[in-house]
């Protein structure tokens, strides 16, 4: 009889620990936008639009695809090819991640588009509303999903021009998502952008 | 006057000597001290090439920067490759060149220098022509406090003896390609490490002597490993660990 309660509390204690182990990975992770209600505040800025490097044309929430939930944000594009060309969308909003050690978004580009286009964030931070670029960008792969990540934390490569301390990440007033041809490609065509969200 | 003219003549052999420093007096000149580079089998190499380049420094010039000779204490891994290329790649450009014979690029688990997962790469030199195997990522770092970039390479144990490594840095607003001075000899199943000194003066770089501002604006790194003709190797090698040092 002990033996069989004995082995019931251990498998009490594997199960729980299970769930706990679970949740803490779920709880990781705050999702900050996923367009699932609409815009939520992003836009394409005013400046993109007089910039003949810059080529996004129109921006919209759809339901063609997803990385969470049932809706995304899509931005049609005309990369001509032959140049550096770029297709932002921006979102100004205050945030303290003093919290959070990561950022994340994801990036889809339907099986059609050619290959060589890339992601990166854009943060503006601090008082003196400096422009940090992500200090590399991801190769986005029509047909999927790129999960496009940086980190946040003391010490952090993955921002350009910047020493990143507890400060970088205190006060961060927007985000930005660019889509980037350098030379090549050239596409005509929507970019989806989904579930912008900030790591523990 | 005999005696006169043998002073004389002592004098102005002495002064003539002292000019041209042929007194065999005070301390000698050393020629200025090169960078250390870790691979034993590349040192003589270098050391040549810098012994050169050193004598082709004017000798009024003020003194150049000269990389600290002081051992490495501390070490930052960027590149671990665990679970995740992180942005490496055999670049597009690369696809092009027919002396560049890297294939693809992918995680894996075979082998690590460090931690489980590596970056293993399949090429194909043909040999009989210089070729390389190149994987590169675009990242701008600004890599001014450290002194040393650092990446191990392994080839398995049945590759042929022959192939080198070495690291390439872009480097600056212009995006200059810099090579090191020389390759590092890979042995058959066993991990090289490549090591080169990115302080002001190093000599670790072809055709470039960096300055303060060389390792401010790193923008890529590649590793090229290469068959100068030989050896013939079609199959793969893993890169691990690429760190910097301080």
């Amino acid at each position: 009889m002990k033996k069989v309660l004995m082995a019931l509390i251990v498998l009490g204690l594997i199960f729980v620990g299970a769930v706990s182990h679970a949740e803490g990975v779920q709880g990781q992770e705050t999702v900050l936008f996923d367009f699932e209600t609409g815009l939520q505040g992003w836009e394409i800025p005013d400046w993109a639009y007089e910039k003949p490097d810059h080529v996004q044309t129109d921006m919209q929430i759809t339901d063609k695809v997803a990385s969470q939930g049932t809706k995304s944000l899509e931005i049609m594009a005309e990369f001509p090819g032959g140049r550096w060309t770029g297709a932002i969308v921006e979102i100004m909003q205050y945030f303290d991640w003093t919290d959070f050690s990561g950022i994340a978004c994801d990036i889809y580009l339907p099986p059609d588009a050619p290959l060589g286009l890339t992601g990166k964030m854009i943060l503006t931070v601090g008082d003196s509303w400096k422009w940090v670029e992500m200090s590399r960008s991801f190769a986005l792969k029509p047909g999927e999903w790129t999960t496009v990540q940086a980190d946040l934390r003391t010490g952090s490569i993955d921002w350009r021009r910047v020493t990143v301390d507890d400060a970088f990440r205190q006060d961060v007033r927007k985000v930005d998502i660019r889509i980037e041809s350098n030379n090549k490609p050239a596409y005509t065509g929507p970019i989806y952008i989904d579930n912008v969200r900030v790591i523990k | 006057m005999r005696y006169f003219r043998v002073t004389t003549a002592a004098l102005v052999l002495f002064f003539v000597s002292s000019i041209f420093g042929l007194s065999g007096c005070g301390e000698k000149q050393e020629p200025a001290k090169t960078s250390v580079v870790k691979q034993e089998a590349k040192a003589a190499d270098t050391m040549t090439m810098a012994a050169q380049k050193v004598a082709e420094i004017p000798q009024t010039t003020a003194p150049a920067a000269e990389p600290s000779q002081a051992p490495i204490t501390e070490e930052r891994t960027f590149y671990d490759f665990e679970g995740d290329l992180l942005g490496w790649e055999v670049p597009s450009w690369a696809a092009g060149k027919t002396d560049h014979v890297a294939k693809e690029v992918v995680v894996s688990e075979e082998i690590a220098s460090k931690g489980k997962s590596s970056m293993k790469v399949t090429a194909d030199f043909p040999g009989g022509s210089w070729t390389a195997g190149l994987v590169e990522i675009q990242q701008f770092l600004d890599l001014s406090k450290y002194r040393v970039i650092r990446a191990d390479v392994y080839l398995p144990a049945d590759a042929p003896i022959g192939l080198k490594a070495k690291l390439i840095l872009t480097v600056g607003e212009n995006w200059k390609f810099v090579e090191m001075n020389g390759g590092v000899p890979l042995m058959p199943g066993e991990w090289a490490t490549i090591s080169a000194s990115i302080e002001p003066g190093s000599y670790d770089w072809k055709r470039v002597i960096p300055d303060e501002e060389f390792a401010k604006d790193i923008r890529k790194i590649a590793i090229r490993v290469e068959s100068n003709n030989k050896p013939k190797y079609d199959g793969v090698f893993y890169v691990d660990n690429v760190r910097v040092g301080r």
